[in-house]
């Protein structure tokens, strides 16, 4: 008798624990989002196994992002403030190392076409190039630039802010966090259940479905394309990255361009940010050299629906999205 | 759930000095018993799932702060009172199907489903996501 009863209380001890297990789970897998708008983008802070508070990492990013966008409102030699002159000078040394024809001067001439703004249009060809005589190239001071010249960080500022990120979580006792800053994010630390971070690329034909997903561990990852930003006149597209040679948008065979740098890589962020820019424009002229640097992984597609990825790097191409990998 | 646990394991103290015939109607309310239990682990299980990846509910947000959220499980048009667009769900998608915008990149995006990330109009600053349809497995979608 009190065997079978204890039978019978071991099989009811069994099911109420499967009735209540999941909600147990779901506990342990906790994790806490937010979207946020900074950096003329949306974007989001997933923080992972922690009750951690995200509001100051939400005022870190929208203090630096009000910041760092003073850059298009004024000459560059009358800037002030902390993240704007760091982050400009990092970009120029960053520009001279990677090449590729970055140029952070280069200011007026992203404003005279206002891509990102309300009303882009196509300039004059004299307005053009009175704007390419600003550039002004690698620079060790904000002051040596002449009037006139002004920077435009939109190639490095999300990188950046994901460096002083990953700065900010490492003096916290969070132990996971993806920080989405748009074309820029941050995977940080290691997920509590153990698996590594998957990030989807978008696909560049129909940017509401994927082209497939990046499987790594703590990284920096930036993407670049043109299907992101544009406009369009007198049926021609214009895309948002300009070339500081025609001062004319680049013209390029890459549709899709991803950068992954890991994390632990000293400024990894803008350089996986500037990267993404750099490699893009490029083309797949330029595209053997990048992939062939170390230190880096890039994932690439062009206008034949071919893809190329580092090796080294984990990626699932989706099946119907029409693109093949190269090689 | 417990309070009827308990009020059976009373009965079962009631019914253990009885003889034969009450040990086999005890017998019988026990496997009642665990049987009902089952039945709600069960019950609880499907219903937790048909909660996760049932249809889907569209987050909308302007300036990064959630404006709206609109069911998808019903066809409608839904114009949206903080900025000069509309949003149309159709089949448990949904798309901008007006805006003001001068790029109309959020009506270009057409359709989004459960999974297949999300529409984003910037120069209304206007987010508009499928959240409990998202498949579990990624982090974040780069954009």
């Amino acid at each position: 008798m009190s065997m079978y009863r204890t039978v019978i209380r071991t099989l009811i001890f069994v099911c109420l624990t499967a009735v209540l297990l999941p909600f147990f789970c779901s506990c342990a897998e906790e994790k806490t989002s937010e979207e946020l708008y900074a950096f003329d983008t949306y974007g989001s802070i997933t923080l992972y196994g922690s009750r951690g508070d995200i509001s100051p990492l939400k005022a870190l990013l929208t203090d630096m992002s009000g910041e760092l966008r003073t850059v298009y409102e004024a000459d560059a030699n009358t800037l002030e403030g902390e993240y704007v002159i760091e982050c400009a000078l990092l970009s120029s040394e960053l520009s001279e190392e990677i090449g590729g024809g970055l140029d952070i001067t280069c200011g007026a001439l992203t404003g005279l076409w206002g891509i990102s703004s309300d009303s882009p249009a196509v300039p004059s060809r004299d307005d053009i190039d009175e704007a390419l005589g600003t550039l002004y190239g690698g620079f060790d001071s904000l002051s040596e630039l002449p009037d006139g010249t002004r920077l435009d960080l939109g190639a490095s500022a999300k990188g950046y802010a994901c460096d002083k990120t990953a700065e900010y979580l490492e003096g916290t006792d969070i132990p996971c966090a993806v920080v989405s800053l748009g074309s820029s994010t941050l995977l940080y630390g290691e997920k509590p259940d153990g698996t590594s971070f998957k990030a989807a690329v978008k696909n560049p034909s129909d940017p509401s479905g994927y082209l497939g997903i990046i499987d790594t561990s703590a990284a920096y990852v930036s993407t670049s394309g043109g299907y992101e930003r544009f406009f369009e006149q007198d049926g021609v597209k214009y895309e948002h990255i300009l070339s500081t040679e025609t001062g004319y948008p680049v013209e390029t065979d890459l549709t899709s361009v991803t950068v992954i740098v890991p994390y632990g890589t000293e400024n990894g962020g803008i350089l996986s940010d500037m990267l993404a820019t750099a490699v893009y424009s490029g083309g797949t002229a330029e595209l053997d050299r990048y992939m062939s640097s170390e230190g880096y992984y890039i994932i690439a597609a062009d206008e034949d629906n071919k893809v190329y990825v580092s090796e080294g790097v984990g990626f699932t191409l989706y099946e119907n999205t029409g693109f093949t990998l190269a090689k | 759930m417990s309070a009827r646990g308990s009020a059976l394991l009373c009965m079962k103290t009631q019914a253990s000095p009885s003889q034969n015939s009450g040990r086999k109607t005890l017998r019988m309310w026990d496997i009642l018993f665990a049987l009902a239990v089952i039945a709600a682990a069960a019950a609880a299980y499907f219903f937790m799932r048909a909660d996760e990846s049932g249809t889907g509910i569209a987050v909308v947000t302007a300036n990064g702060e959630i404006a709206a959220e609109i069911p998808l499980d019903k066809d409608g048009v839904y114009p949206l009172d903080f900025a000069d667009m509309e949003l149309t769900v159709k089949d448990g998608g949904i798309c901008v199907s007006h805006s003001d915008c001068p790029d109309k990149l959020c009506e270009k995006t057409g359709y989004i489903h459960g999974g297949s990330g999300s529409i984003v109009c910037l120069p209304n600053r206007v987010s508009v996501r499928i959240v409990s349809d998202e498949p579990d497995d990624i982090d974040v979608v780069l954009n």
